[in-house]
This record gives C-alpha cells, structure tokens and sequence, in this order.
C-alpha cells in the first residue's frame, strides 16, 4: 500500500465519523407542535441536568415553597409544598430535611425525571441522549476497523516498517470513538437562543446563566456556603448543635455527630438521648423522635 | 437591680430560617440557643440582625440549674461569652435539671418543688449570676410528671426562687398550657402568684395533642388557648417582650409573619 492510498483511506473512514456526528447534530427536528418547550427543558438545553435541577430550587424557592438558609447553605421544603412538575416535586422531597444545592444536584441530576426530559428533547432532535452517543461511536468504527485490517495486511506483506500509517487511522478512530457529542443539537442550541420565559427573574437568569448567575446576592452567597463543607464555611454555628431548643436539652449528650447539619434533634415530645457522652444519641440526622426518654420538660 | 429594657415582639433565631427571621417585619428582638453558637463567631445572619440593633437575647437549654451535681462553670462561662459577643440585655435558661450522675437526660427535666431543691437551685442560680455579665432570666418548663412530695406550687416555688436570687422570670404560656393539660396545674393560679413585676419576656409556641398527652411541639402553629393564656398574662402586667418559639416544621414566611401579628394583637388588646 502506498501512502497516497493510506491518506484517501484516512481521510474517507475518519471523515465518515465527522459525517455521522454532523448529521446527528443537524438531524431534523421532529414536529412538536403539540407541545411546547417547558422551563425545565430550556434549562437542560442552556445547561444541562444539573442546570435542571438548579432552575428547579430557584424556582421553589421564589415561589415561597422552599426555604434557604443564609448560615447553613441548605434549602428546606416547606411542609405542604406543591411544585408545577415531577422535577419540583422530587426537590420538595428531598429537602424535607436541610440539603445544599449541591447535595441535591448529586442527588437528583442523574434520576429518572432527570433523565427523562434529556430523553424527550433527544427524541424532539433539539439534544443528544444515549442513543445519538451509540450512532456517533458506531460512526468511528470504520476508522478503526479499516486500519486494523491495514495493520494485519502490512504485516502479511512483509511491511511491519510501515505500521505506523495504519495505527495513525486506529488512533483517530479512537479519538473519535471518545469524543462525547454536545448536551444538545444545532436545533436545540437556537431553542435557547430564541426562548422567552414567563418566569420570575431569578429563575430566568439561572436558567439561562446557571446557579452561580443568581441576580440576589444574598441567595448567591448562602448558596456557595452550603457548597462547601461546613468547617470551611464558617458558618458561625457549633458543628453539632445539640437542640433548637423545642421542647429538649441535649446537653453534652450530643456532642459527636447525632444533631448536626443545622437540624435539631427531633420533634416535640423527643429529646436528644440518655447518653452521657458523645455519641449518637439522636440518630439519623435529627429527624423525628424517639431520642429519648419521656418525662421530661420542655422549654 | 437593672431593669430589662422594651423588647417587643420576637422570635427564636434559629440557622434554617435565618433569611426569614432577617426579612419578617415586626420582629423586635430575637432569641438564641446558646449552646449552638460559638463563644467567638457569630453567624452573618446575626451580626447582622445586631448591627440594625435587634437585641439578641441568648436562651442556653443545659446550664441544669436545677441538679444537684456542681454547676458546669464551662456553661456558664460560655453563655456569658455569647452574651458578650451579641451584645445581650440577658440571659435566659430554665428552671430544670438535665443530668445526673453523670447521665444527661437530653431532656429539661422539672426540679422536685421541695425546700431541699429549692436551696440547691437557689445556690446555682446565685452562682450562675457571679459568673454572668448580665441579668439571668428564669423559665418555666412543661412537665409530663410531677415529683412526689412537693412543698410548694409551681408558682410559689418560683416566687421564692425570685425572691431568694434577684433572678428575672421568663414565663412559657406554652408550657403553662401544656402543664394545664397534662398535669391539671392551674395555669391563672401560677399568673397569681409570680412576681410579674419580675417577668422579662414571655415564650409563645404551638404544640399538638398526641394520644391524649398535649406535646409543645414548637412544630405546630400557636393554638388559641395559649393566646388566650398570654391575654391575661399581658392583662396583668405589660411584659417588655414576647417570643414565638418554632423549632421544627417551619411553615412559610406568611405564616410566620402571621402567628407573630396575632402575638402583637394580644398583647396590644391588653395595653
């Protein structure tokens, strides 16, 4: 094989792959006029799962159904909530006790209705899911194949001299192979780029420009707190706070790990434990009651 | 004898609804768990309540007044440290002991109303008050169980309490409601009989029945038996504060602006 015969072989299989992806990006979108564009999907689009999941705290959030605290960084559900979609509802659950946005984005930006929304705009041809990433990986086997067979062929001939022609092809079909297609298509990105939401402010900004574009500086601030670990945060509170005081002591009892994350100890009728050191009198992160024993006060 | 100065009407700080407790209009003073702050750190959210000037009352639930082991100093010392730092009119904790023998209780258990505990709570509160930088405020707490033997009522216990410390009084209508309910205690007659001249403010909370025993919850919204109780607390004599304590299932900020205008109708019906 002569090197001209190598570079038409090299340009044909690596450019097949190029085509593959180009026609992925630009495939044609599908008639969705039955449905328009939700806030959570542009979201996906502008940015992603995760952008999903910030869109939907932000959006609870001004809408008075989830709480954010300025000293913890955690958002709260309040009790009773209702979101507009399953997005929102999922949030509302996982924040009936205290969880950072980032706790909740680990959480949340890979579940089903997460992925779900990816899957439907996949389908719409606006974003590439699992099956767009098979049909451009399957677009860099030729590449690969064709070189391998170049490889073998060289060998039998009695040219090992030369393999570094077809292992230049193997290479780049396995660059090609791990080159992820974009979050969305050609058609998705102009989706974005001419949505218009009839959302508050702050849910439009972050949709559009992520968590960390939040217009309300105070929000923003609490935000980033509760991304990084509390000991770094300096957040002012005792590490574990033994009680909010509702109704309970903890006394030294709490003074490892069994009331932390800026929740109290339990409800009501509980306390924080018997204890007498530093265990974990209260377990499972402060919730609920049964902490302790009855008889006692409450303040 | 200092006097506690015009507080108004407030609510407990706590870190979960911070942003709230800062934007909540009518919010004159706040009150903090003690033990959940550091001695030389406050959170934003409180440095910045005090540099608008809302007083910041810090509230400690483990001084265990009321035990008969040695007073824990540490305790005392730290809540005096967080009195420093916040800039504290008072101090408050509860008539109540929460250890013994070396157990905690994690509970505010109430002191045997006998002489003998009453001088033990007496030299605790006296010792408390010479480690304190300012005025130290007792309160109330709702009891499942009464001990047996008692020499005195609630009420006298606590007038004597007063009477023997110089101490101030912080009386829980929550609790006074609660202790009605579950141990029949005769809540006007505890109005009767404390030195309201030394009353420095006043805790308001809701709470919820619960296979017939009445819990002060702090999770549930303030029911109108314990407003009522207020009424004729403030009927009586006009506290220089009122708190409403939630600790836990904390409803929207409407809901709270609403529980805290409903505390200011009562005790403005009563001036």
């Amino acid at each position: 094989m002569d090197v001209t015969m190598w570079l038409l072989l090299l340009v044909v299989a690596i450019g097949w792959g190029f085509v593959v992806r180009h026609r992925i990006q630009n495939r044609p979108v599908r008639d969705t006029a039955g449905r328009s564009l939700t806030t959570v999907d542009i979201a996906y689009l502008a940015g992603g799962p995760r952008r999903v999941v910030e869109v939907s705290v932000v959006r609870l959030h001004e809408a008075g159904a989830l709480r954010l605290s300025r000293t913890t960084g955690q958002f709260q559900a309040i009790p009773g909530a209702v979101g507009a979609d399953e997005i929102d509802a999922l949030v509302l659950e996982h924040t009936e006790r205290p969880l950072s946005l980032r706790g909740l984005n680990n959480m949340l930006h890979r579940s089903p209705q997460v992925k779900a929304i990816r899957d439907r705009l996949a389908w719409d041809g606006l974003a590439n899911a699992r099956t767009e990433s098979m049909r451009a990986r399957r677009g860099a086997y030729p590449a690969i194949m064709v070189h391998l067979f170049e490889f073998a062929m060289l060998f039998v001939a009695g040219n090992p001299e030369l393999v570094f022609l077809p292992m230049t092809g193997v290479v780049g079909g396995m660059v090609l192979l791990q080159w992820k297609l974009p979050l969305r298509t050609v058609a998705g990105k102009r989706a974005v780029e001419s949505a218009e939401l009839a959302e508050p402010l702050a849910v439009t900004v972050v949709t559009f420009g992520g968590i960390g574009a939040h217009p309300q500086p105070d929000t923003r601030a609490a935000i980033r707190k509760g991304s990084v670990p509390s000991s770094e945060s300096g957040s002012g509170m005792v590490r574990s706070t033994c009680a909010a005081s509702g109704g309970y002591s903890c006394g030294s009892s709490c003074g490892g790990s069994s009331c932390g994350s800026g929740s109290s100890c339990g409800s009501s009728s509980s306390s924080c434990g018997s204890s007498s050191g530093g265990g974990s009198s209260c377990g499972g992160g402060g919730g609920g009651g049964g902490c302790g024993g009855g008889g006692g006060g409450s303040s | 004898m200092s006097a506690i100065p015009e507080l108004g009407v407030g609510i407990g700080w706590r870190p979960e609804i911070d942003l709230t407790v800062e934007r909540l209009p009518g919010v004159d003073f706040v009150e903090v768990v003690a033990e959940n702050l550091h001695a030389h750190d406050l959170p934003d959210s409180l440095r910045l309540l005090r540099e608008r000037g809302t007083p910041v009352i810090p509230h400690a639930v483990s001084l265990s007044l009321g035990g008969a082991d040695p007073l824990d100093m540490a305790k005392v010392e730290h809540l005096g440290a967080v009195a420093g730092l916040v800039d504290a009119p008072l101090v408050s904790d509860h008539v109540a002991f929460v250890r013994a023998g070396g157990l905690e209780a994690g509970h505010l258990m109430p002191v045997p109303r006998t002489r003998d505990a009453l001088d033990v709570l007496c030299a605790n509160v006296k010792q408390a008050q010479a480690a304190l930088p300012v005025p130290l405020a007792l309160e109330n707490v709702a009891a499942l169980l009464e001990w047996p033997g008692a020499d005195l009522g609630e009420g006298e216990f606590l007038a004597e309490l007063v009477e023997r410390t110089d101490c101030w009084l912080l009386v829980d209508v929550a609790n006074l409601h609660a202790n009605s309910l579950n141990l029949g205690t005769d809540a006007q007659a505890f109005l009767d009989v404390i030195p309201l001249e030394r009353l420095a403010y006043v805790h308001v909370a809701g709470g919820a029945d619960e296979h017939g025993t009445y819990h002060d919850t702090h999770a549930h919204a303030v029911p109108a038996p314990v407003l009522e109780l207020l009424g004729e607390l403030c009927a009586r004599v006009r506290p220089p504060g009122v708190l409403l304590e939630r600790d836990d299932a904390y409803p929207t900020d409407a809901e709270l602006a609403g529980e805290l205008a409903s505390i200011r109708t009562v005790v403005e019906a009563a001036r």
